[in-house]
């Protein structure tokens, strides 16, 4: 710009008014440098490092989604993922590793069993506990062992009081959850002050067979929308959508899907068979030739743009883990962000391990 | 909007072996006034399932705004699709006889959850008082009669659309009428075989779906009876018997085990009262079990708190419902399957019932066999147990194929010993 358009532009400046002037030039001021703002927003949002899902560093805002057969853990990770989320930082000097806010849990299943996940709390919980006393002298005295049972109950009730739990029975009232969320999440955080950093759908699927048998009638002439799966996935996937941008949280579904045929499932079950430990060379033959996905995809397009995506997968022969003898070992796939190698890890009831 | 000629829609469904089906109808009418006339492909009656259920739905899609219907089709089309349904319409529209709505309604998956939201927004006033006709007017503009519309429209955007009486406010109060609250109920287990309740961890859960599997003859239907005599002593007890399996005599046997009263008399008394205490339907069709359920459903929501409640639902093979459906038309037998078990654990949460289903074996590879209905009823049930009977005597194994406290999922053709356990002599054989 040369110096007669500056000039011009200033005795604009002056002919409208002093405010005007001012305000324009405070836009002109940086607010904070590159730098101050990646340190805000890693305080702000942190990356979560949630085992097995460890490799990719998920961040508050993204949407993962967990697909795999039955019974391949995946609403096990996601409770693990919770009572991770629930758990204080520390409480009374014993360091839970925990992010202390809220989790809310939406279960579409409606399998979910209350009494299994105080269990695991619990668990969790006395497991921190005992081994932060390793280094202390042991619990000798009647009074210290009441103490920190004490101890224990409060916490178990405070952490219960972080964790929301939602049961929808179809399409529609999930819908209608979504729609009101925004106001259940906003009055929750004036009551309690708690933020909801954690948003678990279990089964993310579960009604697409109902959607798909019910009508896809739509009248001529009328500008009615129907109800049929396209415009429940659209729904559906809009209102995360809006949900994510005013309260930004990690949102992790699962999907259960069903693995090709049963003669396929056994091909990969025995090929991860003979993945021996240190080689990389078959898992990474397994990879490629999974890209083709052994399982029929079944969510909509929406949906599927919209998340990354991990896959489990359980092994049935036993692939020898030490310090877990007893436990099955299951398999962990990126397919977006894709990777090459796959993780192993077990499932016990005081986390989640990773092997290998 | 415009209603004032006759409009004609069609249906037009392809079956996955390739035939198609075609299912019209027409339909007139004002706001107040809907008929709708159905017919099949040709003018003859709607051939399959799938065909009348497609009608039907349209129908009522079209009559949700309007507050009578007509409806006139073939009488094999009515029968016994469209009649509990009309039922139902009617009396929706009659806000003042509440139990007779809820009592009547039927039977078909699809339709349940259309009529449920299909109520027109003018029926909800008397409730609601903000639903006044300008705000109906608003909604109609957009094409919004029921509250199911709104669910699947972008509510901000038809803010933005609105005028200046019109808040949001209002629009936020619309959804949250559509959605209950749910509460927890306490976790109880109830009683059945020992062995079975040492597997099961306690005893059947309150509150979950338990299904039992395996090859016939393996006594399924036993422990289902002997269940149903130990919880009937003092709470009551719905048997869906779909092979007319239920015998009265047999509980009469398990009870007189059990019982250990001297006099012939009281042990009279305790028969009766036990026997009084187990209802038992016979259903032969998926249809008349969900009627049974909603009938249920209706039943358990104004019954008081006071005397004997009903604690365990058993459904005997669920599985002779399910599989002549499942496999004629690919997405709604299996649409079918999905919301018989959710309405199945919706009754068990809300109403603290214990429901166990029986569900048979087919053959898998390698020659073993896998329980029916195939993968996506695997995620239906909480916990699954596996009967079999050992060949040649009078054992029965028990295996855990899948439980809330188990993170291991066991495959079928492996046993792990601590998880399996023989029970010998529930008196299972013949006598």
């Amino acid at each position: 710009m040369n110096n007669s358009s500056i000039n011009n532009s200033r005795r604009n400046w002056q002919f409208s008014s002093e405010e005007m002037g001012s305000h324009a030039k405070s836009w002109l001021v940086e607010d904070e440098t590159a730098r101050e703002m990646l340190e805000r927003v890693q305080t702000e949002r942190p990356f979560l490092l949630l085992p097995p899902l460890h490799r990719v560093p998920i961040r508050v805002g993204n949407v993962v989604e967990l697909a795999g057969p039955s019974s391949s853990s995946k609403t096990h990770i996601l409770i693990q993922a919770a009572i991770t989320c629930i758990l204080p930082k520390q409480w009374n000097g014993v360091s839970y590793g925990g992010l202390g806010h809220s989790a809310m849990f939406i279960d579409l299943d409606c399998r979910f069993d209350i009494s299994r996940f105080s269990e695991l709390l619990n668990h969790r919980i006395m497991e921190a506990g005992s081994s932060s006393k390793i280094g202390c002298h042991k619990m000798g005295s009647e009074a210290q062992f009441a103490r920190m049972k004490h101890y224990n109950e409060e916490l178990f009730a405070s952490c219960m009081k972080r964790f929301l739990y939602i049961r929808c029975y179809d399409s529609s009232e999930f819908l209608a959850t979504l729609k009101t969320l925004h106001y259940r999440l906003r009055k929750e955080r004036e009551a309690h002050g708690l933020n909801v950093h954690l948003l678990l759908i279990d089964s993310i699927g579960a009604f697409h067979w109902l959607d798909r048998g019910s009508s896809s009638f739509s009248p001529e002439g009328d500008n009615r929308k129907s109800w049929h799966l396209q415009n429940v996935s659209e729904a559906m996937v809009q209102e995360i959508r809006r949900l994510l941008l005013v309260h930004p949280m990690l949102v992790m579904a699962t999907k259960a899907v069903v693995l090709g045929n049963k003669y396929s499932t056994n091909e990969l079950t025995r090929s991860y068979g003979k993945w021996p430990a240190a080689d990389n060379q078959y898992s990474r033959n397994v990879t490629s030739t999974d890209r083709q996905l052994p399982y029929r995809e079944y969510m909509p397009a929406v949906w599927q743009n919209m998340h990354l995506s991990c896959r489990c997968y359980d092994i049935d022969d036993d692939l020898v883990n030490d310090e877990h003898p007893n436990n099955s070992v299951f398999l962990l796939e990126w397919l977006m962000p894709p990777a090459n190698s796959l993780d192993k890890f077990t499932v016990t009831d005081t986390g989640v391990f990773i092997l290998s | 909007m415009e209603r004032f000629r006759w409009r004609h829609g069609c249906e037009e469904i392809r079956e996955k072996d390739g035939k198609k089906d075609k299912g019209e109808y027409w339909h007139w009418g004002f706001e107040f006034l809907t008929l709708c006339f159905c017919f099949g492909s040709g003018g003859q009656l709607a051939t399959t399932p799938a065909v009348k259920a497609r009608l039907l739905s349209a129908a009522l899609f079209i009559a949700g705004g309007s507050d009578h219907v007509v409806l006139v089709a073939p009488y094999e089309v009515v029968e016994p699709y469209i009649r509990p349904s009309l039922w139902a319409l009617e009396s929706n529209f009659q806000a003042e006889d509440e139990l007779k709505k809820r009592r009547r309604l039927f039977s078909s998956f699809s339709i349940s959850s259309l009529v449920k939201y299909m109520a027109p927004l003018k029926n909800l006033e008397t409730e609601y008082p903000i639903i006044d006709p300008s705000f109906r007017k608003f909604c109609a503009s957009h094409g919004i009669f029921s509250v199911e519309d709104f669910l699947i429209h972008d509510l901000y955007m038809l803010a933005a659309f609105a005028e200046q009486d019109i808040s949001s406010e209002r629009l936020k109060e619309m959804i949250c009428i559509s959605h209950g609250g749910m509460e927890w109920n306490c976790w109880k287990m109830l009683k059945g075989i020992n062995m079975i309740d040492l597997l099961l961890g306690g005893g059947i859960h309150i509150g979950q779906l338990t299904e039992l599997v395996g090859p016939s003859s393996s006594g399924k239907t036993q422990v289902c009876l002997q269940t149903a005599s130990n919880v009937a002593s003092n709470h009551m007890v719905l048997y869906i018997d779909t092979s007319n399996s239920f015998s009265p005599e047999r509980i009469a046997y398990f009870l007189g085990k059990i019982i250990d009263v001297a006099s012939a008399q009281a042990k009279n008394q305790i028969l009766q009262k036990v026997m009084s205490n187990i209802l038992c339907h016979s259903v032969f069709d998926i249809f008349a079990m969900f009627d049974v359920l909603h009938q249920l459903e209706s039943h358990l929501r104004y019954q008081d708190a006071g005397g004997c409640q009903m604690r365990l639902l058993i459904v005997d093979s669920i599985s002779l419902l399910i599989s002549p459906v499942l496999g004629s038309s690919s997405t709604q037998g299996r649409a079918l399957m999905l919301s018989a078990g959710y309405l199945l654990k919706k009754l068990a949460h809300q109403h603290n019932l214990a429901v166990l289903v029986i569900n048979h074996t087919v053959g898998g590879e390698g020659g073993c066999s896998k329980p029916a209905l195939g993968d996506s009823w695997k995620s239906i049930p909480h916990s699954r147990l596996f009967l079999s009977c050992v060949r040649g005597s009078n054992d029965y194994n028990a295996l855990i194929l899948k439980h809330p406290s188990m993170d291991q999922p066991l495959q079928d053709d492996t046993s792990i010993g601590s998880r399996e356990r023989n029970f010998i002599d529930l008196g299972i054989g013949i006598d």
